[in-house]
């Protein structure tokens, strides 16, 4: 072989060497993509949670109210726990409560439309040809553009991304406004507006911090100590001004430095 | 006339919950669950005895039954003893299978499935249905995962025992010092393993869990047979 003389044989491949993490790094970071999984399967099981409490509603279950007039307290509940959902899981809860034999809506307290035997298909009274497991998800058409209403809202973002924003809000079809003053509805547009500012700021900074590489659920560890530290600045040396008492060196001066030309020359500059 | 049809549709019920019945058991036995030959064996005409109604419906409230894991099995599960636990116990137990009668499946009926399970101190439940579950439903049964391993098979994928096509290659599940040793012997690590997914269809039937490794034993036309092993995710 020609490399055969002199020395031992080396080796083509990499020496192992040191990891380039340092194992605590490594565990850090490991704890981190933990807590964000962590997170993400709580919000998942809380969304669950909010389902299957969903599925029963309403829980007020009076003569007076109705899906069109729900009691306030089913509104308020409903709200907040329809917060989180994306609309598949809103489609979940539609399919759950129909498996309770109730209307899809989540605020209405009828059973479901049941169209008897038949095939696939059904022909309503309007004329239009519809699946059959479409029509008995409602009580009534009503409650399906009531129930379509609440999930046009809904955001196809996971729901990881925007728990922590507050003011993600649902409205209903049919939330009374008949009785409002023009006073009050001037009122409500203005603050809407308002609140509509104070949005875009948010989804701002939010956008910004993620462009950052922020995000609010356990510390970050890519952070670094910074200091600021002034530098101290040496001023030059002022040079001395040629004085006009004629030097005779005055002329090989530049900037008030004479070069200087080595009279001999050593071996050593050749 | 009249009358014929409905019996037919009664008798085609029969035959498909046979069907289903003969492979749950196959499935079971499979596992390596005790059970005697005569019932996986099953014949229609027995089956029709024992478990319908004099109309000829099927009863299928009797349809359930239970079964504990045979000596080899537990054998299997368990752990290898170390140190700090140097009398483990095998995380297998007695199994049960039910045949569900609902039309519909949502949280609740899971719910009961999961509570009868675990109240009679089973490891594992199985629950046949007719109909597929809720989406919600089959989200929930995670949540029960470390009390009882609750699985859910349709009776339409139950109709024919997948195992036994021809297309199909032998799968052995492999014990925890099998799998050690052949890590050992063939200088891997978990990962690198072939992976097979936890809804593979096989792996449903033999009720792999994470981590568990099986050896694929395929008819080889030059070498007469060759093993691979996967790891189940």
């Amino acid at each position: 072989m020609a490399t055969g003389q002199g020395g031992p044989l080396k080796g083509i491949l990499k020496t192992p060497g040191e990891p380039s993490e340092k194992p605590e790094t490594a565990r850090e970071v490991a704890i981190r993509h933990a807590t964000l999984l962590e997170h993400r399967k709580q919000l998942e099981s809380q969304i669950l949670d909010s389902l299957i409490l969903l599925s029963e509603y309403p829980l007020v279950r009076d003569a007076q109210f109705n899906a069109s007039n729900p009691a306030t307290t089913d509104i308020a509940d409903f709200k907040a726990n329809v917060r989180l959902f994306q609309p598949s899981d809103y489609d979940d809860l539609i399919e759950e409560r129909n498996v309770n034999e109730l209307c899809g809506y989540t605020l209405c307290a009828k059973p479901r439309r049941q169209t008897g035997s038949g095939g696939e298909w059904k022909i309503t009274s309007s004329g239009e040809i519809v699946k059959r497991k479409e029509l008995e998800k409602w009580c009534s058409q009503q409650c399906a553009r009531r129930a379509l209403f609440v999930k046009v809202q809904l955001n196809e973002t996971a729901a990881w991304e925007r728990a922590g924003i507050p003011d993600i809000q649902i409205d209903l079809l049919d939330e009374d406004r008949s009785t409002e003053t023009e006073a009050d509805r001037t009122a409500r547009k203005l603050g809407e507006l308002k609140l509509e500012d104070q949005r875009q700021a948010a989804r701002d900074s939010a956008a910004l911090a993620m462009e950052r590489g922020d995000n609010k659920i356990g510390p970050s560890v890519n952070k670094v100590k910074v200091t600021l530290k002034e530098k101290d600045v040496k001023t030059p040396p002022e040079f001395a001004q040629p004085t006009e008492a004629g030097n005779s060196e005055d002329h090989l001066l530049v900037d008030g430095y004479k070069a200087k030309i080595p009279d001999k020359k050593k071996e050593s500059d050749v | 006339m009249i009358d014929d049809l409905p019996n037919d549709a009664k008798s085609k019920e029969v035959v498909r919950l046979w069907r289903a019945w003969r492979t749950v058991h196959e499935m079971v036995a499979d596992r390596e669950y005790e059970l005697a030959e005569d019932e996986v064996s099953i014949s229609l005409e027995r089956f029709r005895d024992e478990y319908c109604h004099p109309d000829g419906s099927v009863n299928r409230a009797k349809l359930q039954f239970s079964a504990r894991p045979s000596d080899s099995m537990l054998r299997k599960n368990t752990p290898p003893a170390t140190a700090s636990n140097p009398d483990p116990v095998p995380d297998c137990g007695p199994i049960w299978v039910e045949f569900l009668t609902d039309k519909q499946f949502g949280v609740s009926q899971i719910r009961n499935f999961a509570k009868y399970t675990i109240t009679n101190n089973y490891k594992t439940g199985i629950m046949v249905t007719p109909v597929a579950l809720s989406p919600a439903a089959r989200k929930s049964l995670a949540s029960v995962e470390n009390l009882a391993k609750i699985e859910c098979f349709l009776e339409d994928d139950l109709l024919v025992n997948i195992t036994h096509h021809e297309l199909v290659p032998r799968h052995v599940l492999l014990s925890r010092e099998e799998k050690i040793a052949l890590l050992k012997r063939y200088r891997l690590k978990e990962t690198q393993l072939p992976r097979i997914l936890q809804k593979d269809p096989v792996a449903r039937y033999l009720g792999l869990k994470r981590g568990q490794v099986v050896k694929i034993i395929r008819v080889s036309e030059t070498a007469g047979r060759y093993a691979s092993y996967r790891l189940c995710v």
